[in-house]
């Protein structure tokens, strides 16, 4: 499945997550630097996901060192294919961006980027975790 | 004229000359406004979050704990 890149030259994949009965529609940037997903804070309380303290054993580093996060499993939809469960470090900070990370948008989803046609494709890699 | 014809001129350079051919190249390209578009200055935003060690792996093993009969 192709898409464009947003008019800022960035890889932004349209996605659907649903958690409960609430759905969220959200642009996640696809970084393959990033260890993780990360779910910034509003959008994990628009989905009413429920914070945790003692499950927040995750920290952010450098600027925003100290800022808890906890782990989140998500139902997420890209286009027609079929939901994958994505694991998320929900941050208690809206200072992050929805990131899709290694673990584990790219290990459910082949990525190529045609940076130079302002084009990436995604395609499940067929081990999905689905839902 | 090709890379691939200037290479072997190139390799028989003595030490010394490479060294100072590379530094050559290295300032020509300094000099490229599209090969170094970074401006001077300037505050880039790294969008990728940085997380202290083990991130990864509980997330991991949330899925696996989810993924359990």
């Amino acid at each position: 499945m192709q898409f464009a890149y947003s008019p800022a030259g960035k890889p932004l994949l349209p996605l659907t997550l649903t958690l409960g009965g609430e759905s969220l529609a959200v642009e996640g940037l696809l970084d393959s630097g990033a260890d993780v997903n990360v779910l910034p804070w509003s959008a994990g309380q628009t989905l009413r996901a429920a914070w945790d303290d003692q499950r927040a054993t995750i920290r952010l580093g450098g600027a925003l060192a100290g800022t808890p996060a906890m782990p989140l499993l998500i139902q997420a939809r890209v286009g027609e294919f079929a939901p994958v469960r994505l694991a998320f470090a929900w941050c208690r900070t809206d200072e992050v961006r929805l990131v899709l990370g290694q673990t584990n948008f790219f290990m459910e989803f082949d990525v190529c980027f045609f940076r130079s046609r302002m084009e990436f494709s995604v395609a499940p890699n067929g081990r999905s975790r689905t839902m | 004229m090709s890379l691939a014809e200037v290479l072997p001129n190139v390799r028989a350079l003595p030490a010394a000359d490479k060294l100072r051919l590379i530094r050559f190249l290295a300032e020509e390209l300094d000099l490229e406004p599209d090969i170094a578009p970074l401006e001077h200055g300037r505050t880039y935003h790294l969008a990728t979050p940085v997380f202290e060690a083990g991130a990864a792996a509980a997330l991991m093993q949330e899925l696996d704990t989810a993924s359990q009969p």
